[in-house]
């Protein structure tokens, strides 16, 4: 049976030196199809990671599989299949951009028409014959996607590919990879610091910290426990007898600042709740919803 | 072998307008432009140097000495180093990792597109020698001299500083796939032919492989035959940065 993951990695270990180990037993499962999320704070280990999917750093414990095959094994193949952007655009500045471009049809074999397909593809068609070195940083990043390309790969690895680029940029970079992975099925594995900045594309998320993995999921599961971390906050006149009140409602109440914050409950409940704080003749003067958004999910899941 | 020539096509295709093209072009030429002025200036051409001696191959020879002791290794240096950096300085070599081909190819097409440019770098350099000699001698002695163009001996004596140029060529490669930086190797190579030029007269600078082509301009008799201890060098370099290389913790 066809493994469901295009990548998938046990027990992922990798030691910089004996005293500092930067991964500890990282699971990664990237369904095929999907367009995953790989977040985690500077230094998290998201490089670190990638690098090792790829080779570009020396294994020392655990597997790793794209598409149900072991990466040493079955290297050549497997990169036959796999396009990347690890960091920094990797492009040959004296060169124009289909020179750039040749260079990688050269060893892909891949027909000339080929060429003119990706450079239309991240609108570069009207730069072909500049050198790279005149590019803005946005249109280095936007070459290397279509030297990633180049090859039709079923895998796109792509490490903070919108590092340095301004909104614009961001929302541009975002569209290409959504329609890549809605209009020519490509799986796509992308790291990136700032869950704002993927959250809108993303079908499955992972957060790595510390170089251990804290999160792995759907975007809708990480969506449930937003739900589950909102809460409501009560302002009152009378704080310590508030507390009395709601925790005899049977809601489990914390005080936070000076507030008074419950669980996320039904609007006829709280409706009720607030009628028992006025009869006891506390003045309520502020209830409000505090909603766990995905950014407070991810700083929690990452606070040391 | 497909892989492999692909590869060779991709390697080239970044020498393009690189500082290594420029440095194979203006260093083959460098020589022979000195002896075209030299020879405008003073109003005669290779006839000049009598009949005793063949003219071209006069003239050849003297081009090969101002050549072959210093300019001939530390163009050799320069380049390979330029070569080889092309990737550091594109932060390309991670690139080139996760291409799909074997490691080997990777490693063997660089060194071929290096040996390739110091082939180009002869080819330019006997060109010039031509034309160094060919206009002063259509300018100032009527013609070409009457005996004919040796092309054997030219050969020869090509292949002979070619191969006396492996061990360098290897050896700046190694160090500049090791070293992710112009300066080190460069300054290593130059410390070490600076060193060998210095001790050019001892007995046993024939282990400096960068005394090779030197020597073969000197014609100096030696204890072993020096064309194929270049053989061994190039080889063990080659065999030995390859395991270095492929050994890397940290690629690209």
């Amino acid at each position: 049976m066809q493994s469901p993951y295009a990548i998938e990695t046990s027990n992922l270990n990798y030691y910089f030196s004996k005293q500092e180990q930067v991964l500890k037993n990282i699971q990664l499962h990237v369904p095929v199809g999907a367009i995953y999320g790989f977040l985690g704070p500077n230094g998290a280990g998201k490089t670190t990671t990638l690098r090792l999917l790829l080779g570009l750093l020396k294994k020392q414990s655990g597997s790793v599989k794209f598409f149900d095959k072991h990466f040493e094994e079955h290297r050549i193949d497997i990169l036959k299949n796999t396009g990347s952007l690890i960091e920094a655009p990797s492009l040959y500045h004296h060169l124009t951009a289909v020179e750039n471009l040749k260079v990688w049809q050269h060893i892909y074999q891949c027909p000339m028409a080929r060429l003119n397909d990706v450079l239309q593809l991240v609108k570069l068609t009207h730069t072909a014959n500049k050198k790279v070195s005149q590019f803005s940083l946005g249109m280095k990043q936007r070459l290397s996607i279509a030297i990633a390309l180049m090859h039709q790969p079923r895998l796109l690895i792509l490490d903070e590919p919108s590092n340095g680029l301004d909104p614009a940029g961001i929302a541009e970079m975002r569209d290409l990879l959504i329609q890549l992975n809605k209009q020519q099925g490509i799986t796509i594995l992308i790291s990136s610091h700032l869950l704002s900045e993927i959250e809108k594309m993303v079908s499955h998320i992972g957060i790595i910290h510390h170089g251990a993995m804290v999160f792995e999921g759907t975007a809708q599961q990480l969506q449930l426990k937003q739900q589950a971390g909102s809460v409501v906050v009560f302002q009152t006149s009378q704080t310590q007898v508030a507390l009395g009140v709601i925790e005899a409602f049977g809601c489990s109440a914390q005080l936070k600042e000076g507030r008074i914050t419950v669980p996320q409950m039904e609007n006829q409940k709280l409706a009720q709740l607030n009628k028992q704080l006025v009869e006891a003749g506390i003045d309520v003067f502020e209830i409000s919803q505090q909603k766990n958004d995905l950014e407070s999910i991810f700083i929690d899941l990452t606070k040391a | 072998m497909k892989e492999y020539i692909n590869s060779i096509r991709s390697e080239h295709l970044k020498t393009k307008r690189s500082a290594a093209m420029w440095l194979c072009v203006a260093g083959g030429f460098f020589i022979p432009l000195i002896y075209l002025i030299g020879f405008i200036k003073m109003g005669h051409g290779i006839k000049s140097y009598g009949t005793i001696v063949n003219p071209w191959e006069k003239h050849f020879m003297l081009c090969w000495q101002n050549m072959a002791l210093f300019l001939l290794p530390m163009g050799i240096i320069l380049a390979a180093s330029l070569i080889t950096q092309i990737e550091y300085k594109n932060n390309a070599w991670k690139q080139l990792h996760v291409a799909p081909q074997k490691p080997i190819t990777t490693y063997l097409a660089k060194l071929s597109v290096i040996l390739y440019m110091t082939l180009k770098f002869f080819v330019f350099f006997n060109v010039g020698i031509f034309i160094s000699a060919m206009v002063p001698a259509f300018m100032f002695d009527g013609g070409l001299p009457e005996s004919g163009i040796p092309w054997l001996f030219f050969l020869k004596v090509n292949t002979k500083f070619f191969i006396s140029c492996l061990p360098v060529i290897a050896t700046h490669y190694v160090l500049s796939l090791m070293i992710g930086n112009f300066i080190a190797p460069l300054g290593f190579g130059l410390a070490v032919l600076i060193g060998t030029l210095i001790g050019f007269r001892w007995e046993y600078i024939y282990f400096s492989p960068y005394s090779f082509s030197g020597l073969v301009m000197q014609q100096r008799h030696l204890p072993i035959n020096l064309y194929l201890l270049s053989l061994l060098y190039f080889l063990v370099l080659v065999v030995v940065g390859y395991y270095l290389h492929q050994n890397k913790k940290q690629k690209g």
